[in-house]
């Protein structure tokens, strides 16, 4: 079943009084349980794609039907309570708040949609302990992490709703090897429970962890190959991803 | 220096709304400091320089004519260096004022007889003299309601004469509350008054010298005469004071309302300053990576810090030297509002010195707290600024754990924020502090002098009676007080007279009674009211003159018999007419002939005061020298004072209520700039604009309310013993506002109301603030 549908998916921008056309009329749908890769090269639109899907942004014009349901005209505020509810996110930066200890972080999502604060606060404590962080951690600061430990963080924060998808920007752009690695083991952990993931990324490490790869290209879709499920040291799903983005000229 | 300004010019630019804001509170700032300064500064030596410009006498006395023998000349010749003698005609008289029916005395002069001292002179523009001019004082102009070429009705001693008001002028010994208005009209027409109004004339003489009480005091001997009008026959009674009261009297309440505004403006700009100091602090958070980016480029920490002072000394210098213009506009509002009471023209000259000092010091302030905020720069390494810069925040403690918190959780992450900014949670409780202090002390002032003005009353000092009758030396005055007493209007009808005595070789006024527990204006504020022939209550500003105090011995008349100082009282017209209160039997031990004339009359609640008064001219006609309205004379007299305060703390409430709104607007916008990272993240994970708005609206709530709180009840602490520091030279030793409770609570409530709304509608602007922004920034 698709998770989302998009229609004509167009979005502008204008800059310096000329209107710049980021995404150009996309046709596409997303699955759920998958682990959907967007790539493309810099300024391609994918960012701007993942945005518009998770309703983070809004679309100049189409529609993009979230389980059927048409967020692309929803307001602002209905689109915070849309996003809180059915998405959880990934950034490069992390985005932790730096005012609040790693659970807080958590639980500042959490509470936002649970009432039952003992459920909420036991389901942070259980996922912060699947991504490996202890309970030392939990009480620190984001600026006392270490990239990875943010990130995990980070990762948590956004499960702690049990989204429908979790979107991934970059999700290891800021790490190193190892905690990039570590988080996308996180992440393709999750999704192997039936976890959706949308990610964008350059790294073909991420893209690798992905069953279906989109490639964008100056805002339309290029082209899109499918993997199958991920499986580590799968020496053939790796050659046909390289032929693939050979293909889209990456 | 170039890239200093450059600098500069580029923060001004990018904080544009903030600068405003800015702008806008220290042009409020330099507007109220240059206007308190130059009222401070040059009331007083404008009255100087009139009194000099009119060469002054030192001190006045209307005699009336029949009193004025070849023996008072002569007394006058030996007592004094110089004197003047004029010719005048002193009556009470009826008049339209604010196109209501008004009563007081006018003192008539003739404007063609020649004054070597005591002159007068023209205000503004007058018409050609006519047979029918009258020149009136400044106020019929800016009170009165009068305009050139309008005709004055004026009914003296029942007789109706019509003039024209042909112009408008000035004398130093103007004063309607005690002389009445001194008007001029052209030689022929005052001979004419003169004739028709035989009994009322008086020599108006002015004299160089000795002290005026000391001359009155011989007068009042010599002629059997009465002092001072107080409820006395006009024909018969003297009246007069020194210049030097005249002055007190003149420019102590600009002196107070000057002084006000001076203190005004310390917590403005206290409160400026304090949001300057938040604004930096915060400006170098913001643009960590910007001075880093500078820094690597070769700019010193110096120079970045420079280029902050200079921003910000810019913004003060340039909105000080802009609030001189409306300083310089409002004076001759402020002027007029003086004239009210004054009745004196006071148009300001330039004050280039006040303005330099004003807004030069205002200027430094800036430039030192910028210096003293900025100074952090230097800690700054270029590499550290470019990653992020210093952690400005070492978060040591995670307050209010949301995992164990009982609390919803808005108010949760409010409390985070209010306890992990905690400095800022400070600077906005202290300034909610001030400003509510400022808005309460002015509800005070207005309230005093806008809705229960029994404070008010209080302050000439003199008893507030209804009524005052004055019958004729041979009727009995114990009968007539019974027969007054029996009216089915009056409720108390006991005697207040007024003399003058030396006191410690001072000659002073004195109130006298009988029996003080029944005066109504209680105006001793330490002490109580001598009850025994050898007591005395003096005034504090005169117990002070004299090193006295309650306990002490004073020595009374020319036997100089002892008698014990009870208390200290206080009152504007302690200074002059009423300095000391004796028993009737006090002051028979030194003036065994004082008798009692002023019978004070207290008519019952809703009693028609003006019908009273009528009432007793038909029934003792004959029998009467006087009767007044103490009502109308009273409510005049207090009415300009009260409507000064009254303006003033309306003006400065005002300018509170926009003070807040304005550094709040400041204050939230600055902190939703600082955090809209953090409100991106929050918005990103599905918070929405109310969710957030609240949470900082909350996170306000607590200083707001406990800095309005607190601001409320030093504000009604402090009202008094500021007004009486304020008041002392007026002879107010000890104000007595009223401290109305639910006025006071109400004004808190509002400014905390006014600070939450303002909060609303700033953090209103989160909602641009799109979580797409943020991350793709």
């Amino acid at each position: 079943m698709p998770l989302i549908v998009t229609s004509k998916l167009s979005k502008s921008f204008s800059s310096g009084g000329s209107q710049q056309h980021v995404l150009k009329n996309l046709d596409l749908e997303i699955f759920e349980g998958d682990f959907t890769v967007i790539m493309g090269p810099s300024g391609a639109g994918k960012t701007t794609l993942l945005y518009a899907l998770s309703g983070m942004d809004k679309p100049t014009l189409g529609s993009i039907l979230f389980f059927g349901q048409e967020i692309s005209k929803l307001s602002n505020d209905r689109l915070a309570v849309f996003r809180r509810k059915h998405c959880g996110f990934v950034f490069q930066q992390m985005f932790l708040l730096d005012n609040m200890s790693v659970i807080d972080n958590v639980l500042a999502a959490g509470l936002l949609v649970s009432k039952d604060k003992k459920a909420i606060v036991a389901r942070a404590k259980d996922l912060l302990a699947r991504v490996g962080l202890t309970e030392q951690i939990w009480r620190k600061f984001p600026t006392q992490l270490s990239g990875g430990e943010a990130q995990r963080a980070a990762i948590v924060r956004a499960l702690i709703n049990s989204p429908k998808v979790v979107f991934a920007d970059e999700p290891t752009g800021s790490l190193n090897s190892a905690s990039g690695t570590a988080a996308l083991d996180t992440l393709t952990e999750f999704n192997e429970n039936g976890q959706s993931v949308i990610a964008v990324t350059h790294d073909l490490k991420t893209a690798r962890r992905g069953n279906r790869v989109l490639y964008i290209q100056d805002g339309v879709i290029g082209g899109i190959c499918d993997l199958g499920k991920y499986v580590s040291g799968d020496r053939a799903r790796h050659d046909k991803l390289s032929a693939f983005l050979g293909e889209m000229g990456w | 220096m170039n890239k200093i300004f450059l600098l500069a010019r580029a923060n001004i630019r990018k904080t544009k709304g903030q600068t405003v804001i800015l702008a806008i509170l220290f042009l409020i700032s330099s507007m109220m400091l240059n206007a308190g300064l130059i009222v401070l500064f040059s009331f007083g030596s404008f009255f100087e320089r009139l009194t000099e410009e009119l060469n002054t006498s030192d001190a006045y006395i209307y005699i009336p004519e029949v009193l004025y023998t070849d023996e008072v000349e002569q007394y006058l010749q030996t007592e004094t260096l110089h004197f003047q003698k004029n010719s005048g005609i002193m009556a009470d008289t009826a008049f339209e004022w604010k196109g209501e029916p008004f009563g007081s005395n006018m003192v008539i002069c003739d404007i063609d007889e020649p004054r070597s001292i005591s002159q007068w002179k023209y205000i503004s523009d007058s018409l050609p003299q006519t047979a029918d001019a009258i020149y009136v004082p400044y106020g019929f102009k800016i009170v009165g309601g009068y305009h050139l070429g309008d005709t004055l009705k004026l009914t003296l001693a029942g007789t109706d004469f019509r003039f024209t008001v042909a112009g408008y002028t000035e004398c130093i010994f103007q004063d309607r509350m005690f002389t009445g208005d001194v008007v001029f009209v052209p030689g022929a027409r005052f001979r004419e008054l003169s004739a028709a109004l035989s009994d009322y004339r008086k020599v108006l003489v002015f004299a160089n010298g000795e002290s005026y009480a000391k001359i009155e005091a011989g007068l009042l001997e010599m002629t059997g005469s009465m002092a001072a009008g107080y409820g006395g026959d006009l024909k018969y009674s003297l009246f007069g004071t020194d210049s030097v009261s005249v002055k007190t009297s003149r420019t102590s309440m600009p002196a107070m309302i000057s002084a006000m505004m001076v203190v005004f403006t310390a917590v403005i700009a206290v409160v400026c300053l304090l949001v300057i100091r938040f604004r930096i602090s915060n400006s170098i958070e913001e643009d960590m990576p910007k001075i880093g980016s500078l820094q690597s480029v070769g700019y010193t920490s110096r120079q970045i810090t420079f280029s902050i002072v200079t921003q910000y000394g810019l913004i003060a210098l340039t909105a000080c030297l802009l609030g001189v213009i409306p300083a310089y506009l409002a004076l001759p509002f402020i002027g007029d509002v003086f004239a009210q009471q004054s009745g004196l023209y006071w148009a300001p000259d330039m004050e280039p010195v006040i303005n330099l000092a004003a807004v030069g010091a205002l200027t430094l302030i800036v430039i030192a707290v910028s210096l003293l905020a900025a100074a952090k720069i230097r800690k700054i390494s270029p590499v550290r600024a470019l990653r992020g810069g210093i952690l400005t925040h070492s978060f040591k403690k995670n307050h209010i754990p949301l995992e164990k918190t009982r609390l919803p959780l808005t108010a949760a992450l409010s409390g985070k924020s209010i306890l992990q900014g905690l400095r800022q949670s400070i600077t906005m409780f202290v300034i909610v502090l001030s400003v509510s202090f400022t808005a309460v002390v002015a509800m005070v002032l207005y309230y005093n002098a806008a809705v229960d003005l029994e404070a008010f009353e209080k302050v000439p000092g003199i008893e507030r009676a209804n009524a005052s009758v004055v019958f004729l030396p041979d009727e009995d005055p114990e009968l007539m007080r019974r027969e007054i007493l029996s009216h089915r209007d009056v409720r108390k009808a006991q005697y207040v007279d007024f003399g003058r005595v030396r006191v410690d070789g001072e000659d002073v006024g004195v109130g006298v009674m009988s029996d003080f527990s029944e005066k109504e204006t209680v105006n001793v504020y330490k002490g109580i009211f001598p009850r025994y022939d050898n007591e005395i209550a003096i005034a504090g500003l005169f117990a002070s003159m004299l090193g006295k105090n309650i306990g002490d011995e004073v020595l009374l008349g020319k036997d100089d018999l002892p008698y014990l100082i009870t208390g200290l009282s206080q009152g504007m017209e302690s200074g002059s007419a009423i300095t000391v209160y004796l028993t009737l039997d006090g002051m028979r031990r030194i003036q065994p002939d004082f008798t009692q004339s002023g019978l004070m009359v207290y008519l019952s609640k809703g009693t028609d005061t003006a019908a009273f008064v009528e009432e007793m001219e038909a029934l003792y006609e004959g029998r009467l020298i006087s009767v007044a309205n103490g009502d109308v004379g009273f409510a005049e007299g207090v009415s300009a004072f009260a409507n000064i305060v009254s303006l003033v703390g309306m003006i400065i409430l005002i300018i509170a209520g926009c003070v807040i709104i304005l550094v709040l607007y400041f204050v939230i916008g600055t902190t939703i700039i600082r955090k809209r990272r953090e409100l991106g993240i929050q918005k990103a994970v599905g918070y929405t604009t109310v969710n957030l708005m609240n949470q900082i609206t909350l996170s306000f709530t607590i200083p707001l309310l406990f800095g309005g709180a607190a601001g409320c009840v030093l504000g009604a602490a402090a009202i008094n013993p500021f007004m009486s520091v304020g008041m002392a030279q007026m002879g107010v030793m000890k104000a007595a506002y009223i401290i109305n409770p639910v006025w006071v609570a109400a004004t808190g409530v509002c400014m905390i109301v006014l600070s939450y709304l303002t909060s609303i509608f700033i953090t209103w602007r989160i909602r641009k603030i799109s979580a797409y922004a943020l991350v793709s920034e």
